[in-house]
């Protein structure tokens, strides 16, 4: 802790006194600025979303950046967007239904394969809905601590992997499964965000999307089979199945999934109506309200107030670089990386993917995006590629993870592991976080041609 | 709280929200759209008096009318990323925005995004299978242009840049504005859907002011030529200038040249056949290491190597470090393109193409008085008097004097 705070306090220093003879006044304190806020969010010093408003403040209030450009987060279509999608998670996170689907699993003594598939089912489905993956995981931990089984060692391990990659590997497929992935819009130029709405963004991604899906219910179809011939039929469920009673389904219950009925059927609808997507989820999240569906209580414990905060500071980053001339600077920076790209595309992408996974190793999965995004993405121009593609590419790889302490997801299952004592192998489970590390690029790869079939390359 | 009282009040509460939600809906309904495409950035001056037009023109609009109006405005920002595969990447944006947008009218500014753009929204009331084959003649004609110097692969075709086929809705209207050239490489003259207004250069006010240049110079001036880079508006202003008559200039073949190098060597052959040169764009010129020359750099080393007065022909020139500068306005054509675009809206027959009016002139003093030239005082009351010239010669004017 004390470690990370001098670095906080030294590294900016150490920048401002060499770079001072190459920058100006505005570029010289911000980018002093930005290494110590790039520093408070590796050490995990602060809440993430606090550097990000210091950094705003500090620009501010020195005339850096002017008000409108430094707070234009707040403003934006993401930040409504963001709004609007929280209100609806923290309602379906309010609701009966995986209460119910965990009670009819223990009302039918569900085996362990029914379980992954169960998981796997939810996990997928949840991504659709909530943005945040811990959030997501959150929602399921009840449903998978009652399948844990004593002895089970191998199966405890699939189930945990499972719980894990059914919330993460997808978070990056569909705009809405990621925090982040407002970002990266946040990140594109104005006028190219729109084709990435939801649908668009789908468009783009849905070759990738169906791989790793199928790659998702495969290998866990594979690894319960497995698991379930080596650990044998002996073992038992360590809780017995104490709730069996149907939670009943209430009208908000209902009124939730009709919620995002409207949602998805507004998001299909757009050629009619016309609405930009924002506007829609805010309609609704306002809905939430006008009928009593969340109480301000729930609302207060259950919306993420921090990470809408950090996604509207970050949003402006983009516009800050471009405001202070360092975007093109940035992009100069890794010229190098450009004709590796004109040579061959896939020769750069490997490239840029072991410059991710190198970040990542010593970096948290934000701050990485947000470093690698706005360096990288700027490039795009120069090579005729999209910036949403090189944009997509690192957030798909800097939200993997091989080792626990790289991912939220990963490491609170871990805890949960251990804190209730289940055995299970962390072999295993460093097993299945390659191997999906290695779909992840694998999908990447195979979208390639999709995507200069829609001219984004 | 009974169920019929909740009932009812989750009914009243529906029935309020419906009503806002048709409100909203019919008041999208009932909005018009103008997309606007930029085929360059807003870094360019000259994109900023369009937008400027636009704005007065949007000003011009009643408050009720205005307010069922949507503007969108879309950079391609072409000349910053003279490539294909930009090139096509820009062009794809734009018509994803079309297509989920579906604007009423497409108001589209300068010659690149014509041909990338606007040829695809072309409407034909002539019979189908002529109209298909003067198309795709077009269509090549297009992507020939476009991808000369800008491709690697020599083999790109017609579908490369999506010109093989038109959009699926036409139903658009297209305004262009800031071409120099003739619109039929484009498609437009046969086109139902299109109208505009050229930013041919005033020719005659061109000559007028090169003949008071020589008057000014006073020594013998044997001819003018036209120096520009290698852009696809450089080359649609050499094919225009082959085309009017600059009695009582003799005009010489125009030159366009990529390289900074082939530039200087222009510049001393322009001396030595002791002819004033024009020029108007320039921002494509690379240097030794291929990065583009910066325009200032180039444009201040031409002022200062050329023996006969140079005149330019764009909003840049004396910004960039020229002596005088003859300019069409920004302004007026984005104005008019809006008012055309608003015809459309209203349901006004098309009106014909119309021709640029006004221009503008600037003038760096210091370097005039360098040159020593005696220029009627009326031009540097003007260049004073309109728009961003005024900053930028002051600003030279200082530079030089310190």
């Amino acid at each position: 802790m004390l470690l990370g705070w001098l670095f906080v306090a030294l590294v900016p220093l150490a920048f401002y006194l060499t770079a001072q003879h190459y920058l100006d006044r505005d570029q010289l304190l911000f980018l002093t600025f930005a290494s110590g806020v790039v520093l408070l969010w590796v050490f995990r010093l602060v809440p993430d979303f606090v550097p990000g408003l210091a950094l705003i403040i500090l620009v501010v209030l020195l005339n850096i950046i002017p008000q409108d450009i430094a707070l234009g987060g707040f403003g934006s279509e993401i930040f409504f967007l963001v709004f609007g999608v929280f209100v609806l998670s923290a309602l379906l996170s309010e609701s009966a239904w995986f209460d119910r689907v965990e009670a009819i699993l223990n009302r039918n003594h569900a085996s362990f394969r029914t379980g992954i598939w169960s998981i796997l089912g939810a996990g997928v489905l949840l991504t659709l809905m909530v943005p945040s993956p811990l959030g997501r995981a959150s929602m399921l931990q009840p449903m998978v601590s009652r399948l844990w089984q004593r002895g089970g060692r191998r199966r405890n391990s699939v189930l945990a992997a499972a719980h894990v990659h059914a919330v993460t590997l997808m978070s990056t497929i569909v705009l809405t499964g990621n925090p982040l992935n407002f970002v990266l819009i946040g990140l594109l130029e104005e006028q190219s965000r729109g084709r990435f709405a939801w649908l668009g963004w789908l468009f783009a991604t849905w070759f990738a999307g169906v791989f790793l899906c199928a790659v998702l219910l495969a290998a866990f179809a594979i690894a319960g089979r497995i698991a379930d011939a080596k650990d044998g039929a002996a073992t038992r469920s360590q809780r017995p199945a104490e709730k069996t009673d149907l939670p009943p389904v209430g009208l908000q219950d209902w009124a939730t999934l009709g919620l995002y009925g409207l949602l998805f059927g507004a998001i299909l609808g757009r050629d009619i109506h016309q609405i930009p997507l924002q506007w829609v989820v805010m309609l609704l999240g306002i809905a939430v309200f006008f009928f009593s569906g969340i109480s301000l209580t729930s609302l207060r414990r259950k919306f993420d107030w921090p990470t809408l905060v950090f996604i509207a500071t970050v949003v402006a980053w983009g516009p800050m670089l471009d405001h202070l001339g360092l975007s093109d600077q940035l992009a100069e920076s890794v010229s190098f990386l450009e004709p590796i790209f004109v040579e061959s595309f896939y020769h750069g992408l490997f490239v840029m993917i072991a410059v991710v996974l190198s970040v990542r190793l010593a970096v948290p999965g934000a701050p990485a995006f947000i470093l690698l995004a706005s360096t990288l993405m700027p490039m795009g121009e120069n090579i005729g590629v999209s910036a949403w593609v090189l944009g997509f590419v690192i957030i798909t790889i800097s939200e993997s993870f091989i080792w626990p302490y790289q991912h939220g997801v990963s490491s609170q299952t871990v805890s949960e592991l251990e804190t209730e004592g289940v055995d299970y192998s962390p072999t295993l489970l460093l097993f299945s976080n390659i191997f999906f590390l290695a779909m992840r690029c694998i999908a990447i790869v195979l979208c390639v041609s999709w995507w200069i079939q829609i001219d984004l390359i | 709280m009974t169920t019929a009282y909740k009932f009812s009040r989750y009914l009243v509460i529906t029935a309020i929200l419906a009503a806002l939600v048709l409100l909203v809906i019919e008041h999208n309904a009932e909005q018009r759209r103008i997309l606007i495409v930029h085929s360059y950035h807003k870094d360019l001056a000259w994109v900023s008096e369009l937008n400027d037009g636009v704005q007065q023109g949007l000003a011009n609009i009643k408050r009720d009318e205005r307010r069922n109006l949507s503007v969108r405005t879309h950079y391609m920002d072409l000349r910053n990323h003279p490539d294909c595969s930009y090139y096509k990447l820009a062009t794809t944006d734009v018509r994803y925005t079309i297509e989920e947008w579906e604007p009423d009218v497409i108001v589209i500014f300068d010659d690149l995004a014509q041909g990338l753009i606007g040829f695809n929204q072309l409407r034909y009331d002539g019979p189908t299978d002529q109209g298909e084959a003067e198309r795709n003649v077009i269509a090549q004609g297009l992507t020939d242009w476009l991808k000369e110097d800008r491709c690697e692969d020599p083999e790109i075709d017609t579908e490369y840049f999506g010109l093989h086929e038109p959009a699926e809705d036409l139903s658009p209207d297209i305004v262009f504005a800031g071409v120099n050239g003739e619109v039929d490489r484009y498609g437009y003259e046969s086109a139902s859907n299109v109208t505009g207004i050229f930013e041919r250069k005033n020719y005659a006010a061109i000559v007028e002011k090169l003949e008071v240049l020589r008057d000014a110079y006073g020594d013998q001036v044997d001819g003018i030529r036209l120096l520009n880079d290698t852009s696809a508006t450089a080359t649609a202003e050499s094919r225009v200038f082959r085309e009017v008559s600059w009695e009582p200039f003799e005009p010489r073949e125009p030159e366009q040249v990529s390289t900074f190098d082939d530039w200087k060597e222009k510049v001393k052959q322009a001396n030595d056949d002791n002819v004033m040169l024009l020029i108007a764009n320039y921002q494509n010129v690379r240097g030794k290491d291929g990065d583009r020359v910066r325009p200032r750099d180039l444009i201040s080393w031409t002022e200062r190597e050329a023996k006969l007065p140079v005149l330019g022909l764009n909003t840049r020139f004396v910004a960039d470090g020229g002596m005088i500068t003859i300019a069409i306005s920004g302004t007026e054509q984005g104005r008019v393109a809006l008012d055309m675009a608003m015809d459309s809206i209203r349901g006004k027959p098309r009106r014909p193409y119309a021709q640029a009016k006004q221009y503008t002139i600037g003038m760096n003093q210091s370097l005039v008085r360098r040159r020593d030239l005696k220029l009627p005082s009326i031009y540097q009351a003007f260049s004073v008097e309109v728009g961003r010239f005024v900053d930028v010669i002051e600003h030279l004017y200082l530079e030089q004097s310190d």
